[in-house]
């Protein structure tokens, strides 16, 4: 009877902790810098921040687009690539052997060293941006599909069989539906690491995206702004992920539901 | 009982399975049921019975001996059994309706068609209004009756039920047996049941068969000769006695159950 409520007090209470939190960071920061006089090059206070990110809302705005582009087709791709591995992986044993070392591999390689390489292969368009978030980002993709198949009961696959069902219908209604939430689980984490890797594949050679933003801000020692660019990320990852929360609450509602019973 | 018909429709005889590691797990059995007969395997944990009715499902191949249905060789098909297992095994991301459809659209009966003939059931079965709602939402009994509803909607010769009513609670399960032997007769379902329970193969079983402990052979085959279906009054009579008498001392009699076993 009581339990909306409850929740919905205990969401307001959360909400208004973290408030509190970051109100009296940033109190004490600008605290900080006003009473030190420390040069706004070095620290800018948070008001500063503030009032220059808006007065340069249209050049961040413009960096921001091309960053947002970079983040979603990298993300779309990995998306795309890291389900077919996925399903190779759950369908081929001899698959699994040789593609799933390949992929633990694949996140071995140090991006700071392959980024600039990427630039040089593909040059200063949205190729190699795309290629380092779809390489960051499609291996929580392909993991949490990987362990969702495996999480089907062997009971479920022997009356799906025991009914005549072959392997792409006992895929098909039990694997694949059953492993939508270890995939969505998948799909949060990589979100959060997604618009970070744009920005790193930016930072190494772009002609827009905040992460040449940042670099050319602090270059000319725009401290301020580089920080603004830092808090556009972060909303931008934020909100991203909360979109990708929403997705997954519309596509596997019953995952919630079943999840609030037991 | 109109089960004067000579062939039976399931016919097991001197099933053999070994494991490479556990060794022997079916030494020999034999059983059958007439069609409308509802019959049970009872047996000591982990003598065999899931092996049984893997075989006799078709999901695995026996090492020696054959199942026949209708006087038909069907060792291995699996187009004969609907099977119940322990868990209701109702998908989260079904509705109850489209659970109970799931083994017709597998066999590829079109959707209305399937949702029809589940739906017809629903009112039989206590699930009347609860077509459109999710598992989560339904009691122990009512899942294990939807469970049951996917299963004979299949309309499959025989059904196996694996201990369909083990993980419910005593009274919710009298109520499900008491339910279960009355649509059984109702509908003529030929059935064969595994349980742990003396007193639900009592009260539901034509015949009841009593495993040994593995490697399995069937010890005693106990007929309960009480009219069906039975109601929990028939608890007390003094044939329902006699018959669960006869079944625990031949679950008893075995020489390898353990003290702790027997006491259970």
């Amino acid at each position: 009877m009581h339990a909306l409520p409850t929740a919905a007090r205990e969401q307001a209470g959360r909400v208004l902790s973290v408030g509190a939190f970051v109100a009296t960071l940033l109190i004490v920061w600008e605290t900080y810098v006003r009473v030190s006089g420390i040069h706004p090059t070095i620290l800018p206070a948070p008001t500063r921040v503030l009032s220059e990110g808006w007065r340069f809302r249209d050049l961040i705005w413009l960096n921001m687009l091309p960053t947002l582009g970079e983040t979603a087709v990298g993300f779309v791709a990995a998306v795309v690539v890291g389900t077919t591995c996925a399903i190779a992986i759950d369908f081929s044993q001899a698959v699994r052997r040789t593609l799933y070392p390949a992929l633990v591999a694949s996140q071995a390689i140090p991006l700071v060293a392959i980024a600039p390489l990427l630039v040089v292969w593909f040059g200063f368009g949205l190729a190699p941006k795309v290629i380092v978030v779809a390489l960051v980002t499609f291996f929580p993709v392909t993991v949490g599909w990987v362990d969702g198949f495996a999480a089907a009961e062997r009971g479920a696959t022997n009356l799906l069989r025991s009914m005549g069902a072959g392997r792409w219908q006992v895929f098909r209604l039990v694997r694949l539906p059953g492993a939508l939430p270890a995939f969505f689980s998948g799909l949060r984490i990589a979100i959060t690491y997604a618009v970070v890797a744009a920005i790193f594949a930016e930072y190494v050679g772009a002609r827009r995206g905040l992460g040449i933003f940042m670099q050319q801000q602090q270059n000319s020692f725009r401290t301020d702004l580089v920080i603004a660019a830092v808090v556009v990320t972060a909303v931008l990852s934020i909100a991203l992920f909360a979109a990708t929360a929403v997705v997954e609450r519309l596509v596997i509602p019953w995952h919630y539901a079943t999840r609030q019973r037991t | 009982m109109t089960a004067a018909t000579s062939t039976p429709r399931l016919d097991v005889r001197d099933l053999r399975k070994a494991y490479p590691g556990t060794g022997s797990v079916l030494d020999g059995v034999s059983l059958e049921a007439r069609p409308g007969e509802f019959v049970s395997v009872i047996g000591p944990s982990g003598s065999g019975k899931s092996t049984l009715f893997n075989i006799v499902a078709g999901l695995e191949a026996p090492d020696g001996g054959e199942v026949r249905v209708d006087g038909a060789l069907a060792t291995g098909r699996i187009e004969d059994c609907a099977y119940m297992p322990q868990q209701d095994l109702l998908f989260p991301w079904r509705t109850i309706l489209d659970n109970t459809t799931l083994g017709l659209e597998v066999q590829g009966v079109p959707r209305g068609e399937a949702r029809a003939r589940a739906a017809a059931l629903f009112p039989r079965f206590g699930l009347a209004g609860f077509e459109a709602a999710y598992p989560h939402a339904l009691s122990g009994g009512m899942r294990q009756r939807a469970a049951l509803l996917r299963t004979v909607v299949q309309g499959r010769p025989i059904a196996l039920l694996d201990e369909p009513f083990g993980a419910l609670d005593a009274l919710t399960r009298l109520e499900m047996q008491t339910w279960l032997a009355e649509v059984q007769a109702e509908f003529g379902w030929t059935v064969v049941l595994v349980t742990h329970d003396v007193r639900e193969a009592v009260l539901l079983s034509d015949r009841i068969y009593v495993m040994t402990p593995r490697p399995a052979s069937v010890r005693a085959t106990v007929e309960v000769t009480l009219p069906r279906p039975r109601t929990p009054a028939a608890l007390g009579e003094p044939a329902f006695i006699e018959a669960e008498r006869r079944v625990l001392a031949a679950l008893q009699l075995g020489p390898a159950l353990t003290a702790a076993e027997a006491g259970r």
